[in-house]
């Protein structure tokens, strides 16, 4: 569509050669859930002479042992206890439906994050540098900073072709409070025609109204603690304050319907959520929770370590012996293969 | 590019390593169906009583409770299917077999031909003549998986068999839950709704009766105890057609039929999960099984 678009705006020409337009719509990186790709960016790319980039290639073997990493063992392991805590939602307390929603956010983010990684790491082995679709998301300080880091494709493109041409921020704050609803509405569309995706949009534009009224949803350009080890007090706070409204729509999102999330957060708000998370929830889990839980903070602590670069172990280890490096690239295939669990179908490809 | 190649061999190579010794191991470790099998031939001048099934008869009887010599035959996702053709091929071998307790289960009558390779490997049989391409390149993806593997490669349970029979030491009360056993449940009828062997089944089921009798070994069917948190999610429909034709047959072959489904005599910490017994259990449902066989009044 984009293509069109560009074409009828005359930002590009025409593409002449079939076998240079064949392999720009149907770049197999792409097809499926891949980064909305545009022609301004990929085409230019295969129309070059390309030669074989050994250091591009082995970043891109890198980005794709991470994004199978994201996918096959924190994805596939947080679904499996969000599965049992959203389908049998009424047998548990409110402290284990928050885990559930939390272990979802994960499962999501690392799903499609995880396949993201994938495809950019395959685009890269043949030379391509596809448009990055996450950016760390989850160490967001506003909903406005989160919305630039997650699916960043989508979220560009639906700036581009939609908020821009319907007006953007142009012609005072109604214009651009409709404007935004608008897009998050057209967001939440996307995803289904059901009630649940609807009102996920509704609520991250109502997260968003604040700073797009006052004006300070460019405040958290720089990603957050820059050149510093952790984050200051406030920055966490407003991390914690982000992640926790993102996790509130994310049960609108995971929910079948609109009652069945009503009925979910009311157990979030009973007096059950001052009990212990249960156990049980794993009952069904490959993995042991000890394991799942300790596999998971591994994961936040790298991506927080690298979350500077394009994506976490860009440059991770960079400056350890070569054996070392090995060892932790090692290590991260041993768990792909002892501790990925049953495989789950990536959540994007039904959208 | 030849660079580039070199090392990524390099890195690899370990890789490949690895996994030839792991498959070097996979391979010669001893499985419970080699263990089982072979405890089975060294003790067949004794045996006169021979329990087959899946893993509720596998974990729930405990040979050693009966007062004839016992063997468990018995393995876990083992379909009917294979309760004859293991009876029929160690017949000819257990010259005092007496008695053959069959377990018939929630979803007995619907599973075909599970663990297909294990039954072909060590006991020689391929009914579909597969060629188990898949499973002979690797036993560490195909056959086993990878957490299973590591199971067997550090801590290898299997060597504890006596008379065919480890059972579960204690009760997981994490799988022992009305939710773990709505579960269960599910991932049963999922099976028993996709299946389209019930009717082929039950009439292996009942040639296998027809081939005891013949040779004068008594078939006694059981049901083993299950939780309340399995029992009290069961479809009925199933469990009535079960019962109805466990019945038609018990009427016309006179068979002697245990049902200890919904026994009271069992409690939580009877169990290992929502279906299968402990050990515990399983010494107090196998003395039960013992004293239906003494007081049995089918004498050849």
């Amino acid at each position: 569509m984009s293509y069109v678009i560009d074409i009828y705006k005359n930002r590009i020409k025409p593409e002449k050669n079939f076998i240079s337009y064949s392999v720009f719509v149907s770049f197999f990186p792409l097809l499926v859930a891949g980064p909305i790709e545009r022609a301004t960016h990929l085409l230019p790319q295969i129309l070059k002479q390309r030669k074989f980039d050994s250091s591009k290639a082995i970043d891109g073997l890198r980005q794709i042992l991470w994004g199978v990493f994201k996918k096959v063992v924190i994805a596939d392991n947080c679904a499996e206890y969000a599965n049992a805590t959203f389908n049998h939602f009424t047998s548990f307390s409110g402290s284990t439906l928050i885990l559930g929603a939390v272990f979802f956010a994960f499962q999501i983010y690392c799903d499609f994050s995880g396949y993201s990684d994938i495809a950019l790491g395959t685009a890269r082995l043949f030379g391509i540098d596809l448009l990055r679709n996450f950016a760390f998301p989850y160490f967001s300080r506003d909903i406005a900073e989160f919305w630039r880091r997650w699916h960043i494709s989508l979220s560009s493109w639906f700036r581009d072709y939609l908020y821009i041409p319907l007006g953007g921020s142009k012609g005072g704050n109604w214009m651009k409070i409709r404007n935004t609803f608008i897009i998050f509405l057209v967001s939440g569309f996307w995803h289904g025609a059901n009630w649940t995706f609807l009102i996920w949009g509704f609520l991250n534009a109502l997260y968003i109204m604040p700073s797009i009224m006052f004006n300070t949803n460019r405040n958290h350009l720089d990603m957050v603690a820059q050149g510093r080890l952790l984050p200051t007090f406030k920055e966490s706070i407003n991390m914690m304050i982000t992640f926790s409204l993102t996790v509130f729509a994310w049960i609108f999102f995971r929910s079948v319907n609109v009652k069945q999330a009503f009925h979910f957060i009311s157990i979030v708000f009973s007096k059950s959520t001052f009990k212990l998370p249960e156990g049980r929830a794993f009952g069904g889990s490959t993995n042991h929770p000890f394991i799942i839980i300790s596999l998971l903070l591994v994961f936040i602590i790298i991506e927080w370590i690298g979350r500077e670069q394009q994506y976490a172990i860009a440059q991770f280890g960079k400056k350890w012996l070569l054996p070392i490096r090995w060892m932790f690239y090692y290590s991260i295939v041993f768990a792909i293969v002892f501790f990925g669990c049953k495989a789950q179908q990536f959540i994007y490809f039904q959208f | 590019m030849k660079a580039f190649l070199n090392k990524l061999a390099l890195f690899i190579l370990p890789f490949l390593l690895l996994f030839l010794f792991i498959e070097y191991r996979l391979r010669t470790i001893k499985s419970s169906y080699e263990i089982k099998r072979d405890g089975l031939v060294a003790l067949q001048d004794s045996i006169q009583i021979l329990a087959v099934g899946n893993s509720h008869a596998g974990n729930g009887i405990d040979p050693m409770c009966f007062k004839l010599p016992a063997y468990n035959l018995a393995f876990g996702s083992q379909s009917i299917l294979y309760d004859k053709q293991l009876v029929l091929k160690y017949i000819p071998m257990l010259k005092k077999l007496k008695y053959v307790i069959i377990s018939i289960d929630y979803p007995s009558l619907y599973w075909g031909y599970e663990r297909e390779f294990f039954y072909y490997r060590y006991f020689g049989f391929n009914v579909n003549k597969r060629n188990f391409w898949k499973e002979r390149f690797s036993f560490f993806f195909n056959v086993y998986s990878p957490q299973v593997s590591l199971k067997y490669l550090f801590n290898h349970e299997n060597a504890k068999h006596t008379h065919g029979w480890a059972g579960q030491e204690s009760t997981d009360f994490l799988h022992l839950s009305e939710a773990a056993g709505k579960d269960r449940v599910a991932q049963l009828n999922n099976d028993i709704n996709h299946s389209k062997l019930h009717d082929f089944i039950s009439s292996e089921l009942e040639s296998l009766i027809v081939v005891l009798k013949q040779n004068k070994i008594t078939p006694i069917l059981i049901t083993s105890p299950c939780s309340k948190y399995f029992n009290n999610n069961l479809d009925k429909k199933i469990v009535d057609a079960n019962l109805s034709f466990i019945h038609q047959l018990q009427a016309k072959y006179n068979l002697i039929y245990f049902d200890a489904q919904h026994s009271s005599s069992f409690s939580d910490a009877d169990f290992f999960n929502v279906d299968h017994l402990n050990k515990q259990g399983a010494i107090k449902f196998s003395k039960q099984i013992d004293s239906v066989i003494s007081n049995s009044e089918v004498k050849y």
